[in-house]
């Protein structure tokens, strides 16, 4: 049990780091959160008898951790924003440092902007960017499809919006 | 600014994934195995608590009032609420197992319900349990300060120590809402509220 747990979470560990990435802007909290959520699928474990694909019921678990997730009280002198620890890209061959910093300033855009949006609406946006189709998204959230297509219009725009307001035509 | 563009950005922070979780990676079993923070545990630790204080109570009462004249009546009252009280903690970490796990939907809606369900039961349980508490703790104040408990039955005496209790018990109950249960139940039945109206588009 112990072996099959550690290879799901080794092959699917990007969905929890971007769902606790979206979560979460300090990083005690967002620690927390990938802990949490990590324990969360270790107790539903036992009960996942494959009726959903894993990926699903690992989305399902995670974000309905993430919504009830409360953060810690902030401590005046204690909070550490994510952005100032951000885990870095490792080495790709070819690319420039210059390339590399480029793109990570444009992650942590994405992510600020993703956290300044309404909790559930950072859960459809967070599949949609993770390119589920229309119908798992229903699937995972619970809501109808043509409820998931409205959504995620609105979603959209506003997400395009900060982005802009936080200058990502000037990275 | 296309979409795609997004979606290959939100694609990149997949290195940032796994150097966060090589990391991590030795210690994730450990990791998965402690016990949870989240505000479901804490309140299935609360009520376990509680049972556990009112055990510790009767342990204290039973070392201390042993030889007391009403100590069976007493000892007796404190056993059966500290009993139906523990109760709750087994049926509540029950019912949060039970909560579907189809979707994130059903999830919330069933984490409301149990929690709203909880807070009833624990206001009407408070209702019983705290003037017990108060009468049993009177009685024995009473008794111990060497008077009778027939003394305590005469008018002048009885009339104010009832209209005391009740002006105490309301204010302990009260108290107790306003800070204890407030974060405890209110503050997250409101959240999963506010949260499934959000999702489901509601006013």
């Amino acid at each position: 049990m112990k072996l099959d747990f550690k290879n799901i979470v080794d092959e699917y560990n990007g969905i929890l780091y971007k769902i606790a990435r979206s979560y979460t802007t300090e990083e005690a909290d967002f620690k927390d959160l990938y802990q949490e959520m990590l324990i969360q699928l270790w107790q539903s474990f036992e009960r996942f008898k494959g009726e959903a694909k894993v990926s699903t019921w690992i989305y399902r678990v995670s974000l309905n951790t993430a919504l009830t997730f409360q953060k810690k009280q902030k401590k005046q002198f204690s909070t550490n924003p994510i952005d100032n620890v951000s885990y870095k890209i490792v080495e790709m061959s070819g690319v420039g440092e210059e390339v590399i910093f480029q793109k990570e300033k444009k992650i942590e855009l994405l992510y600020k902007c993703v956290n300044l949006l309404k909790k559930d609406d950072r859960a459809i946006i967070l599949l949609h960017l993770e390119e589920k189709k229309y119908d798992e998204i229903a699937e995972i959230i619970g809501i109808t499809v043509s409820h998931v297509g409205v959504k995620l219009m609105r979603i959209k725009k506003q997400l395009f919006q900060l982005l802009k307001e936080q200058g990502y035509g000037r990275i | 600014m296309e979409e795609f563009d997004l979606q290959d950005i939100w694609k990149e922070s997949h290195e940032q994934a796994k150097s966060y979780y090589q990391s991590i990676e030795p210690e994730v079993l450990d990791m998965a195995r402690k016990k949870s923070k989240g505000i479901l545990n804490k309140l299935k630790r609360n009520l376990i608590a509680d049972s556990s204080m009112g055990i510790a109570m009767w342990v204290f009462f039973f070392y201390y009032f042993w030889d007391h004249q009403y100590f069976w009546l007493m000892a007796g009252t404190l056993l059966i609420v500290t009993i139906l009280s523990s109760i709750p903690a087994y049926k509540f970490s029950k019912k949060l197992k039970a909560v579907p796990t189809q979707n994130v939907v059903k999830s919330i809606r069933g984490y409301h319900e149990v929690l709203s369900t909880e807070l009833r039961k624990t206001k009407s349980r408070m209702t019983i349990v705290l003037p017990i508490f108060f009468i049993v703790g009177l009685i024995m104040g009473f008794t111990g300060a060497g008077r009778g408990i027939i003394e305590l039955l005469q008018w002048k005496i009885l009339i104010p120590t009832i209209l005391i209790s009740i002006l105490a018990i309301i204010g302990l109950r009260w108290l107790t809402f306003k800070f204890h249960m407030f974060h405890l139940y209110e503050k997250p039945i409101d959240e999963l509220k506010k949260l499934l109206d959000d999702l489901l588009e509601r006013d």
